[in-house]
């Protein structure tokens, strides 16, 4: 049984970090208390450490006084990795917010864990550089949350994910050693990689307080093409015909129709009324190459017996397809208030196999079931939507989300592909993970963090009791 | 004392529904100046919407003081509902629930006071006013003192000089006949009345240039916006009572107003606050005659008329501020760029950070100075990066607080109303374009 913050441990919080930095009202506690999942758990009280060492102190402090630290960055993620579910102290980095410094000859960033990811990408822009992980809370989201929750985003395919981009890191181990991992090259052999061990451990094995990221030329434009198709099926064959055509596009976007539905409700849309799947790709580059692939793109849609065919001529045309395409995930709200929202990935020639698959599971639940996501890269975003009030309904829709789970491991995918496991998919890991990785995986978080106090109760199945 | 809060009864009642859309995704943080300005979880929209929350699940359990605070950090400028992807409204939800704890937990005396000096007739204000004016005279005599609330508010990097006499005073502004045969009624509020009288001479000297025939209802008052904001239900409500009983005749067909917030609240704010009571359809009908003043003018076609004017010698850049109740709450943002664009003394710049919050929000300033500080900041910088050499805007608060900013910032440039520049440039017309104005005035007869 954990004790709670005591008097003294209190103090000591207080005294390592000054009355701003610590806090216990009320309003503090309640308002670190959630994520994006909307569930809110107390905690006994918010630590905003501005340095490594600080950190240092709170989880030695956590390890004498056994209080559980939860590391939280803008709390936008979508599985519960920042709550505190057993109390304890969240540990907000968003006072650690510089980039501390860019290089152009080295192509490298030097930033601080609470910078905003959608801020750094515009800075770098004014140097004509490039970080191209997009997760689509960009505006709000922290550099050091997407690589503690690996964040992926549309451009993956061609780009890859936050992963890709980490070379090194500063981390603080769970019993407040702080070590640093990788460097500032690409090229790196040198020992394990701790460096991708810590990536995408959702806080459970160390505090990020310094990323170093790997930066590329920012491409010099782009061009949209927008498809609707008579079936998922023919848009899943345009995909592939366009990689087999040695195009490699920045996005391809894939969106069912009911998606579409929903968000030409309250955007201009206009699409043929046989349209079963709607496919939204970009290629960028210079000017010449991509109008030219982008001609290449349109005629193979159209080959693929696409219903229409559009082609942005400029940025503000390219700007207004991808803003309906953000604007499906907050349009879903029409249809009802609440959503489990899934990011299963499936190999990219089971995509419209798994479509369909989700769509049915919907029909036989009874609940709204949408499809949309990144069709270049399998990773699809199944919201399974329902309304918390109606008891039935929700119960149908954890069933539905469940059955999605299941089909997803049997087709060969994964549970996540971005948004990580946290507390909403830790009972489906053993699904995905077989029982001797999963060992492994324990051992590893219980040499890192003997006395189980940093972000307790995450990834892995609690066992019920 | 304050009251003690009935404990079996829940305080945010009738809040539920506002909240419950937030599934706190997190987006508000992108574009609450608030959060920006204090990067702490309960300043943005999503934090306070989770206090109400957790305060309305657990009645009992909740820090009283704690939410109090929590929701007076909110300059109600809308960017949180206007953004929000679920449609969840805080702003709202702040403004209610704002109204439900000052119910039942009363006003703390401060706010109390200024609640009550905004709603006093003229009659009894005005003479109180006029001594803050000769105690504002002495302390700026003396170079300022430091020392105690009202001394500051009163020294001049708080607010401009009083103005007397005060504009509702002045002889200029009785009743005027114009030429044009359509009746216009004035509402100047408070900022034009006591601080800035040249405003209201500019909008009146606009107005009739045009042909209207201009009324200035001698007892009007304050808008009540700012009572609202404090969740001073009962005042807000007799302040609107008392708009519409002044404003509510049909001697003119629009009721023009040169502050945006005055006028938001007006056009927006009227009718929830009457609903139910037998003024409520009156109140109707006065929302849809309030207009903003610039809106008004654009719509007109008064860019045209001052397009047509010959070219003169340009004294230099002018650019434009957003005032969160005109961008966010009126949606109005091309209209004042479309005058300001048509002014032949000046060259109109676009300013980088031209919606950026100037930190006012009302009493917002009086309450949370260091925040309204922090958060004027990054306004400051873009006016200093901005070429213009006069900054023009079309609410009083954000010209107050612009005006505070250029001059504690030693900032070279000059904060002006847009009615100020208007008028100007139709004084120095002369008389002779006169008659073209009447085409433009038809589709309002």
């Amino acid at each position: 049984m954990r004790g709670r913050l005591d008097h003294g441990t209190r103090r000591k919080l207080l005294k390592l970090l000054g009355k701003e930095n610590f806090r216990t009202d009320w309003a503090t506690r309640v308002s670190y208390g959630f994520d994006a999942t909307n569930k809110v758990f107390l905690p006994d009280g918010v630590a905003f450490p501005g340095s490594a060492q600080e950190v240092s102190g709170i989880l030695k402090l956590a390890n004498e006084r056994s209080f559980p630290v939860i590391p939280r960055g803008a709390g936008s993620g979508f599985t519960g990795g920042a709550v505190p579910i057993e109390g304890g102290v969240v540990l907000s980095t968003e006072r650690m917010n510089r980039i501390l410094s860019v290089s152009r000859e080295d192509l490298v960033a030097v930033v601080q864990p609470g910078v905003i990811t959608g801020e750094l990408q515009k800075e770098l822009a004014k140097l004509g550089l490039f970080f191209p992980p997009d997760p689509a809370s960009i505006e709000f989201c922290t550099i050091g949350g997407n690589v503690a929750e690996c964040a992926g985003g549309m451009r993956a395919l061609k780009y890859g994910v936050t992963r890709d981009y980490v070379l090194g890191l500063e981390v603080v181990l769970p019993t407040g050693e702080i070590i640093r991992t990788g460097g500032r090259t690409v090229k790196n052999v040198v020992g394990y990689d701790l460096t991708r061990l810590i990536v995408g451990s959702e806080g459970t094995l160390g505090v990020i307080t310094e990323i170093t990221l790997k930066l590329i030329p920012l491409p010099r434009g782009r061009t949209t093409v927008l498809a609707f198709f008579p079936s998922v099926f023919s848009a899943t064959q345009a995909v592939s015909q366009i990689l087999s055509s040695c195009i490699l596009p920045s996005a391809m976007e894939i969106v069912d129709r009911a998606s579409l539905e929903c968000v030409a409700m309250s955007n201009p849309v206009d699409y043929p009324p046989e349209t079963g799947a709607m496919l939204l790709v970009e290629v960028d580059g210079s000017e010449a190459a991509t109008k030219e692939e982008a001609r290449n793109v349109a005629e193979i849609c159209r080959k693929a017996s696409a219903l229409r065919v559009l082609v942005s001529q400029d940025e503000k045309d390219s700007e207004s397809l991808w803003k309906l395409r953000r604007a499906i995930s907050p349009s879903l709200a029409r249809l009802r208030p609440h959503r489990l929202n899934e990011d299963v990935v499936v190999p990219r020639s089971k995509l419209a196999e798994a479509m369909e698959i989700f769509r049915k599971i919907g029909e036989e639940y009874g609940v709204p079931l949408t499809t949309f996501g990144h069709a270049g890269d399998g990773n699809i975003h199944v919201n399974v939507l329902y309304d918390r009030d109606n008891e039935d309904e929700a119960t149908r829709a954890e069933k539905a989300a469940c059955r999605v789970m299941e089909v997803t491991v049997a087709l060969g995918g994964s549970l996540s592909g971005e948004h990580g496991i946290g507390i909403t998919k830790s009972q489906f890991l053993p699904l995905e993970v077989q029982p001797e990785a999963l060992e492994l995986m324990k051992k590893v978080k219980s040499l890192l963090d003997p006395k189980g106090i940093l972000n307790p109760g995450k990834i892995f199945p609690q066992e019920r009791g | 004392m304050r009251a003690k809060i009935s404990s079996s009864r829940n305080p945010l009642e009738g809040l539920e529904e506002l909240v419950s859309r937030c599934v706190k995704c997190g987006k508000c943080r992108s574009v609450c100046p608030v959060f920006q300005a204090l990067g702490r979880e309960p300043s943005a929209a999503r934090g306070k919407m989770a206090l109400m929350e957790t305060a309305m699940g657990n009645p009992m359990a909740f820090s009283y003081e704690e939410l109090e605070k929590a929701l007076s950090l909110c300059l109600l400028c809308g960017r949180c509902t206007q953004n929000c992807p679920n449609g969840a409204k805080a702003k709202e939800a702040v403004e209610r629930a704002r109204m439900l704890l000052a119910r039942d937990g009363g006003l703390r005396l401060f706010k109390r006071s200024i609640s009550k000096m905004a709603s006093l007739d003229r009659k009894s204000r005005d003479p109180l006013v006029r001594s803050l004016a000769s105690l504002q005279k002495i302390i700026l005599a003396h170079g300022g003192f430091n020392r105690g609330l009202l001394f500051k508010l009163l020294d001049s990097k708080w607010v401009p000089e009083i103005q007397t006499p005060f504009f509702l005073d002045r002889s200029r502004v009785s009743v005027t006949e114009g030429t044009g045969g359509m009746t216009v009624a004035l509402f100047v509020g408070c900022s034009i009345h006591y601080l800035a009288p040249h405003v209201g001479e500019a909008a009146v000297g606009i107005l009739e240039a045009l042909g209207f025939s201009v009324r200035i209802p001698r007892e009007q008052g304050c808008c009540g916006l700012m009572s609202k904001a404090m969740g001073d239900l009962a005042r807000a409500r007799s302040l609107a009572k008392r708009f519409v009983e002044t404003f509510g005749r049909d001697e003119w067909e629009v009721i023009v107003v040169p502050c945006a917030s005055c006028a938001f609240h007006l056009s927006r704010g009227l009718v929830p606050l009457l609903e139910g009571t037998d003024l409520e359809h009156v109140a109707e009908s006065i929302s849809l005659k309030t207009v903003e003043m610039s809106s008004f003018l654009a719509e007109l076609g008064l860019q045209e008329i001052l397009k047509s004017h010959p070219e003169r010698e340009r004294r230099g850049l002018v650019t434009y501020h957003d005032p969160c109740h005109m961008s966010v709450g009126l949606g109005k943002r091309r209209e004042p760029r479309a005058l300001l664009g048509a002014l032949s003394s000046y060259s109109y710049r676009e300013m980088e950070g031209a919606d950026l919050c100037c930190g006012m929000g009302g009493s917002f300033r009086i309450f949370h100075p260091r925040v309204s500080k922090t958060i004027s900041r990054k306004k400051l910088a873009a006016i200093e990066e901005s070429q213009a050499d006069v900054i023009a805007t079309t609410c009083m608060g954000c010209w107050l607080q612009l005006d505070e900013m250029v001059k504690t910032g030693h900032v070279k440039k000059s904060v002006v109303h847009l009615a100020e520049l208007l008028w100007d440039d139709l004084k120095h017309q002369g008389k002779e374009w006169m008659d073209s104005p009447k085409s433009a005035l038809a589709r309002w007869e």
